[in-house]
């Protein structure tokens, strides 16, 4: 795709993004839109070493959780404002992975998914036990909301969702980027290498652990700002938000999507988030119903398109070029 | 005998053991600079171990590898292939969803390995050199013939087109030392020839090759030296004519 229309297609979708909400009728819409957009961003986090580098980590919710409980916990006593906080709760997070991606980075890959999806049970029994820190099952309540201080007016304190909403399309831009630019670039190169084969990549003078690192602190980094968001947003952080299932939610995400995609993985993020409230709309749908549907569409996915639906995508806009690939001589 | 040149490449005493079963027992030889140097040996001789032992895959337990004079054993493979020295795998390897132009330059990207905000910023004098490393990639790939192809993935490619890949790919950074593992290993005749004559043209032009072989017929034509392992040990190290006369050699390979 040339530079110029790409450039015109993302200015699109940010100016839809930022029109949305003036669509929206209800606070539960702007709601289905903010959740949608943090599974963008917590899917996108996630990709970046489970798609780009081989390193599925099952625990990568831990980052989520434990940047939630550092900016409830830490930043309020630092006098930390919003921005503070996020970036608090991100340079904790991305400490966090690079600490334990030494350890956990010096087993297999299998041991890698396993040993972190244990690190994530063991930070929700702390969570759920500590109670003199978190509050265990009775969360740590009152995390302050974000205060905007607008030149003429005092300060603001938000509440309104839609105003969270557009404090949160920023982090939206600042992963996009982050993802596209480590991807896109000569790094996204080595990640392809230390994935597709790590023996050849150490012959060719690349690290391998050394971009799996920085893959897995990016991604850290990018969901402890979301943890410390989704803390300041909701003002109240429970042990729950470092359930399992936030993994299951993650796999399903960016394999039904198209791991190491990010149209794949956004896009598998919408409708993640979407599809079951339409099916609300639709027929009233238990939730326990909405599982077992997730768990048909995934296995029929990776039964069919085992690389996800970005592969029906990409061959769509190859047909569409089709004429030109053919031109030319190359492609034979 | 000895060229007057200084070795490039020093193995002394180089021994490894698998779980007590030696693979390499006071292994030495030298690699001097342009030099096309021959390791022959029957299967299980130990070659590819001393390939992964120079290289870093292997940890060496006895003896020491000497780069320019440098001490580089045991040091992480990827060190040892920014010092100058790069290889080949007898099981070819490539990058299977790369194209063949991506392959290429996934092999030179670490020249700027100090410098990764710059790379993830895309600064100019990172476009500059990339611009520069495709040129000398259709430069190299033009030469075995790939070009053509260089748009393709390279899980696409036949056997014998991946070994001329990977072949190319070696020679991107421009090393001071190329180590080939058994590069016509199941290719066709014609594109053993093909093969054969790159590696010599290489050489002509100044590289300092390492070629390891199963075949003694097809590196006899083509090398200056020979160094003949068995059993882990070295037998024989001189030029082609007496390697082949060798007793020790004829007994190793032909059993009398």
């Amino acid at each position: 795709m040339k530079r110029g229309v790409q450039i015109v297609l993302w200015l699109l979708v940010a100016g839809f993004l930022v029109i949305l909400p003036q669509l929206a009728t209800t606070n539960y819409l702007v709601n289905v839109m903010i959740t949608t957009v943090m599974w963008i961003i917590f899917a996108l986090s996630f990709d970046l070493s489970a798609g780009h580098v081989g390193a599925v980590s099952l625990g990568h919710p831990v980052f989520y959780g434990v940047g939630a409980y550092v900016t409830a916990l830490v930043a309020p006593s630092l006098g930390l404002d919003f921005i503070g906080s996020l970036l608090l709760s991100a340079f904790a997070m991305g400490l966090l992975a690079l600490v334990s991606g030494i350890a956990f980075f010096r087993i297999s890959e299998v041991s890698f998914a396993i040993g972190t999806l244990g690190a994530l049970i063991i930070a929700q029994l702390l969570a759920n036990n500590a109670y003199d820190i978190t509050g265990g099952p009775m969360c740590t309540q009152n995390v302050p909301r974000p205060v905007l201080h607008i030149p003429g007016s005092g300060p603001v304190t938000v509440v309104e969702p839609v105003h969270y909403y557009y404090l949160l399309l920023p982090l939206l831009g600042l992963a996009i980027l982050i993802y596209w630019r480590l991807t896109q670039s000569r790094i996204g190169r080595a990640f392809a290498a230390v994935r597709q084969d790590e023996v050849r990549a150490s012959a060719m003078g690349i690290y391998p652990k050394r971009y799996k690192l920085l893959a897995f602190i990016a991604g850290a980094a990018i969901i402890g700002a979301l943890g410390s968001f989704q803390a300041q947003y909701i003002t109240v952080v429970c042990p729950s938000e470092l359930t399992i299932s936030y993994t299951l939610n993650l796999l399903i995400i960016v394999f039904v999507g198209g791991a190491g995609s990010m149209r794949g993985v956004i896009l598998g993020a919408v409708l993640f988030s979407l599809l079951p409230r339409l099916l609300e709309i639709v027929t009233d749908v238990p939730p326990a119903w909405q599982q077992l549907i997730y768990g048909l569409i995934l296995l029929i996915v990776i039964r069919f398109l085992p690389e996800g639906l970005d592969s029906l995508i990409e061959r769509a806009l190859q047909r569409l070029r089709g004429t030109r690939t053919e031109a030319k001589p190359d492609a034979a | 005998m000895q060229p007057e040149r200084p070795p490039v490449l020093q193995i002394q005493n180089l021994t490894k053991h698998f779980l007590g079963v030696t693979a390499l027992q006071d292994v030495s030889f030298e690699l001097y600079e342009g030099e096309l140097l021959s390791l022959i040996g029957p299967n299980g001789s130990g070659k590819t171990t001393l390939f992964n032992c120079v290289t870093g895959f292997l940890k060496i337990d006895g003896g020491r590898v000497l780069f320019k004079g440098e001490d580089i054993s045991n040091l992480r493979p990827d060190k040892i292939a920014l010092k100058g020295i790069r290889r080949t795998f007898q099981d070819v390897r490539t990058f299977p969803e790369m194209t063949v132009l991506e392959n290429m330059l996934a092999a030179v990207q670490q020249h700027q390995e100090e410098n990764l905000i710059a790379r993830m910023l895309g600064t100019s004098r990172i476009h500059h050199l990339e611009h520069t490393a495709t040129e000398r990639a259709r430069e190299l790939l033009d030469m075995v013939g790939l070009d053509n192809v260089r748009h393709l993935e390279a899980r696409h490619l036949s056997y014998g087109q991946r070994k001329l890949l990977e072949f190319a790919t070696v020679l991107m950074p421009d090393p001071d030392v190329i180590m080939l593992d058994e590069p016509a290993a199941g290719v066709s005749g014609e594109m053993v020839t093909h093969m054969m004559n790159h590696i010599l043209n290489l050489n002509r032009q100044g590289k300092t090759i390492l070629l390891v072989e199963h075949n003694m017929r097809l590196v006899m034509d083509i090398s200056q030296r020979i160094v003949v392992l068995d059993y882990g040990r070295k037998i024989a190290d001189g030029l082609p004519r007496d390697v082949r006369m060798d007793e020790k050699v004829r007994e190793a390979y032909f059993g009398h």
